[in-house]
């Protein structure tokens, strides 16, 4: 449903996209990640049509960001980093503004309203001034004025930022909703784990570039990162930094690190990197219990996309 | 950077403290000329004359402004070369002469214009901006004292007013080599436009502490900066109703357009003070209002800084509609609190149905005044003030007319002139451009709705313009084809300036740019263009077949203010003792139906300047606005 092909977009000097080519399809919930000023609000204005590439191609739905964006804009719904509201209407009116203005007639608009304000958990706001919500509802009344269209696509730039735990799962809810209704969605955002849970596939961007595009699993392969145990040792076992020793030798294991020793005597633990693609957890402790460890706890961490994240970036940055 | 270690030395009692005492206590420590700098020269002062700096459309006002000022005169030396160009030698010279003190006193009146409406402009969003992008409350957490931030704005922006005023030195020093012209009315002309543009400043800034927007504040500033200069007329007039004697013309030395007029006349019969230093008395007075306006708007900031940090900022001051206090003070609890949230969702502002074109619908909401109450006020100020001269002068005096219809034109035009700048910026500047780039609408729809919603909101002079000839009509001062023609005469400019400034508004990033660049556009056309012909015929006393004269023909042809005055003479009823009304029309006077097509020719030539001007901005549309996409 999006396509961008070789785009580079330049302010004078800076290139703030660089023959950046990206394809997302329907259904998809596409996260975008990146470090401050990597590209990502520059990508989605351009998909927009807000902004006209230097060179390159981008398609949405088949219409193309240069010549066809009145087309574009009956199917997609963008919703910017740094929302802007008129401070002199109510809920009710700005939506209905925006109802009108994407030529819904009059008789649909109250209801259409109604519907996306439901959807949001607005409807108790409906008839407030704009400027008298607090910034999380006015995120969300962002999210309802992207909605009214009823578009296919959907480009949320960091629709989290500002909002409040709570208000990020219903954000998340909403999008998980949003995505079964089978919408393509293209959301960027910097907290990750967030973007794991609810995106199908994800887009690291930095400087301008895509690092990465593709699923979740693929990412964290890409990142070459493995899954991480924390050991914890009973006190009376066998040093930590033999047995440290014996794991590094094994090459099922990536790394290890030590953690220093408990005030109260206890010997400090163990975090073991495993080798990504390893998944067996069981030859650690039959290695660790073999050198004489005496193991208290064994816990498996989840990876983090943030260090995946982190270790695509790392090596770009100069 | 000894400013920064005097700021460090300087007691601090926190950044609310704006107590006039602790001020001056400081101020005594520390030295006077280290405080002086220190105060006009400290951290606001350079961020903002770095802003400033970094600004295009700064040099680009200065250049154009510049770039008129050096055509007109270049214009007016031209047709007097064209005219002399038979005449020897000496007879040359003199009439080069002859122009001079007319054509620096033509310049010293754009400047005098100019510096009164660019320094509101340029102060008008100095508080109401940093408001508007909450930075306001981050200036509050540093120790800067409300007073220092009034005086590092105003100071930042008077640096720029300055070099706007003196941009026209070398134009007068040239005039000077021409001879005929005294330097005392050089300096006492600069002075006079100096103190008016620093009181006009003030003004605007003092308003910028509570208008919603900058141009707000602006057009308070310079509504008060034309009652100061017309406040001496009111008391000579009101002198002469209560002595019934010819009121003194020490009244005169009270405005300081007055002043400069005096100036450019000379010196006067029944004059009762030396005419080569009057008016360093209004100077001094107007600088010594400034200070009373600076120190009231530091005092008004410090309340208004103390007043946010207390509750929630709410971006706009003014509740327009009406909104329960809990709404706006604290959003955040009412997201907590469901409970609460319900009640307050309640009793907030009833929202009104929206219609088929949205940027139409909002533009024509945008009330032209903050509340129906200042509305009130104004209209019966100004309904009475119509009310007093009808009582005394009466409505049948064919002069009442023509001098209302002049004014009316005028105050249309400064109104047209502004009344569509803040269009687009204002969108850009809130962000809600983009998305409504995003919609549907086409920007043929988005700008013909800013255009419609302008032309609306100036309703107020033409309503009081129809009423008085309606009026005046009625009382046999004037026939009825006055109104007609009046009207034909008024809407091609008025729609041409509301479309130069949405151009303006759509091209530029600020309210302010656009204002001064579309007021340039209106005083370019309308006073400075015919004030130079003016002069050049005069020296010339050139014929209207000779090529200045067709220039100067076309020029008031195309000048409502002039074809306005000329309609209400022609149709008045003095002129009514013949068969046939006249109308003038520089040399010739010229019957209805030659004046009739003139002005239609006019409003064709409007019309059709509007229209490519607007073909511009939908050719340009997209370049412009990703401009404005930050
Ligand atoms: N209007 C502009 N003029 C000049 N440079 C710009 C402009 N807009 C963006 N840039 C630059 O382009 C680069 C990409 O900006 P962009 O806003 O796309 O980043 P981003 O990934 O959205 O960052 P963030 O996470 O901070 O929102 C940045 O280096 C930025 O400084
Ligand atoms: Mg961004």
């Amino acid at each position: 449903m999006i396509e961008i092909r070789g785009v580079t977009k330049r302010y004078g000097a800076l290139t703030a996209l660089d023959n950046l080519s990206l394809t997302i399809g329907p259904g998809e919930v596409f996260g975008f990640i990146g470090p401050n000023g990597a590209g990502k609000s520059t990508t989605m204005k351009i998909l927009a049509g807000l902004l006209q590439p230097d060179s390159g191609t981008a398609t949405v739905c088949g219409h193309s960001v240069a010549t066809e964006a009145p087309a574009i804009r009956r199917v997609l719904g963008y919703m910017p980093d740094f929302l802007g509201v008129y401070d002199d209407l109510t809920v009710d009116e700005y939506l209905q503004f925006f109802a009108s203005a994407f030529r819904i007639e009059r008789g649909r608009r109250r209801a259409v309203v109604s519907s996306v304000l439901e959807l949001t958990d607005l409807t108790d706001k409906r008839h407030a001034m704009v400027d008298s919500l607090s910034r999380g509802m006015q995120q969300r009344l962002g999210v309802a004025r992207v909605l009214i269209h009823e578009p296919k696509v959907l480009l949320l730039d960091e629709p989290a930022s500002g909002l409040d735990p709570r208000a990020r799962i219903e954000l998340r809810e909403l999008l998980l909703e949003l995505k079964r209704m089978g919408k393509c969605i293209m959301v960027s955002s910097h907290i990750l784990t967030e973007l794991a849970e609810m995106s199908t596939s994800i887009g690291i961007i930095e400087k301008g570039r895509l690092l990465f595009a593709g699923s979740i699993a693929d990412a964290f392969a890409r990142a070459g990162a493995g899954e991480r145990i924390a050991v914890a040792l009973e006190p009376g076992s066998a040093d930590g930094a033999a047995a440290a020793e014996r794991l590094r030798a094994d090459a099922r294991v990536a790394g290890v690190t030590l953690e220093p020793p408990g005030p109260d005597g206890a010997p400090g633990g163990l975090i073991v990197e495993l080798t990504p693609g390893v998944h067996g957890h069981h030859f650690l402790i039959e290695s660790l219990m073999a050198g004489g460890a005496r193991i208290a706890s064994f816990t498996p961490r989840p990876i983090k996309l943030e260090d995946a994240f982190l270790r695509l970036t790392k090596g770009q940055l100069n | 950077m000894s400013t920064r270690g005097d700021q460090l030395e300087a007691p601090s009692t926190g950044p609310l403290a704006a107590g006039d005492g602790t001020e001056r206590a400081a101020g005594a420590r520390a030295g006077l000329a280290s405080t002086v700098a220190a105060w006009l020269a400290g951290p606001v002062f350079q961020k903002e004359a770095r802003v400033m700096g970094r600004r295009k459309s700064t040099y680009l006002a200065r250049s154009m402004l510049a770039l008129a000022l050096i055509g007109v005169a270049a214009l007016a030396f031209w047709a007097v070369a064209d005219e002399t160009a038979h005449y020897r030698g000496v007879a040359k010279v003199q009439a080069f002469q002859r122009l001079a003190p007319g054509l620096a006193a033509a310049i010293a009146w754009t400047m005098f214009v100019v510096a009164t409406v660019a320094a509101p402009v340029l102060t008008g969003g100095a508080i109401c901006d940093e408001r508007r992008s909450r930075s306001l409350a981050a200036l509050a957490t540093t120790p800067l004292r409300p007073g220092q931030i009034v005086l590092g704005k105003l100071a930042s922006r008077l640096v720029q007013l300055v070099i706007l005023v003196l941009l026209t030195a070398p134009l007068m020093l040239s005039l000077r080599a021409f001879g005929g012209l005294e330097s005392s009315y050089v300096l006492g002309a600069t002075c006079l436009t100096l103190s008016s543009g620093l009181l006009a400043a003030s003004l605007g800034l003092a308003a910028s502490n509570r208008a919603a927007r900058p141009i707000n504040a602006a057009s308070f500033g310079v509504t008060v900066m034309i009652l100061y200069n017309l406040w001496p007329a009111g008391g000579m007039l009101v002198q002469y109703w209560v002595t019934g004697r010819p009121p003194s013309t020490e009244w005169l030395t009270f405005g300081p357009g007055m002043c400069l007029a005096m100036l450019s006349a000379g010196s006067m019969p029944g004059m009762t003070f030396d005419p080569a230093t009057f008016w360093i008395k209004i100077c001094a007075i107007s600088v010594a209002l400034s200070a009373v306006v600076c120190i009231a708007a530091s005092v008004r900031l410090g309340v208004m800084i103390r007043r946010d940090a207390a509750e929630e900022p709410s971006l706009t001051r003014p509740a327009k509609r009406k909104r329960t206090a809990a709404a706006t003070a604290s959003p955040e609890h009412a997201t907590a609190d469901p409970a609460r949230a319900d009640s307050d969702g309640g009793v907030s502002a009833v929202s009104r149905e929206v219609g088929d074109q949205p940027v139409l619908w909002r533009e024509m909401r945008q009330a032209a005044f903050r509340s129906g109450l200042r509305l009130a006020i104004g209209l019966a100020a100004v309904v009475g003030m119509m009310l007093l001269v009808y009582a005394n002068a009466g409505l049948r005096e064919p002069g009442v007319t023509t001098v209302f219809a002049v004014i009316g034109a005028v105050v249309l035009m400064f109104g047209a002139a502004t009344a569509s700048v803040g269009s687009i910026t204002g969108e850009a500047e809130s962000r809600t451009w983009q998305v409504l780039n995003t919609t549907l609408l086409t920007p043929a729809e988005i700008l013909g709705g800013k255009i419609a919603g302008a032309l609306r909101r100036l309703w107020v002079v033409p309503a009081l313009l129809l009423g008085h000839c309606v009026l005046a009509v009625l009382a046999g001062a004037v026939s009825a084809a006055f109104i007609p023609l009046l009207a034909l005469i008024l809407v091609g400019p008025v729609v041409f300036l509301c479309t130069t400034g949405v151009a303006l508004s759509l091209r530029l990033r600020r309210t302010s740019a656009a204002g001064v660049a579309n007021m340039l556009i209106a005083s370019g056309l309308w006073a400075m263009l015919p004030m130079a012909i003016g002069i050049a015929g005069e020296v010339t006393r050139a014929g209207r077949d000779s090529f200045a004269g067709r220039i100067m023909q076309a020029a008031l042809i195309l000048n409502p203010v002039y074809m306005t005055g000329s309609a209400a003479n022609g149709l008045g009823r003095s002129s009514w003792g013949g068969s046939r009304s006249r109308f003038e029309l520089v040399w010739q006077n010229v019957g209805p139906e030659t004046f009739t097509i003139c002005v239609v020719f006019a409003t064709g030539v409007y019309l059709a300047a509007s229209f490519a001007v607007f073909h511009l901005c939908l050719r340009r549309y997209g370049q412009w606005s990703a401009l404005k996409t930050v």
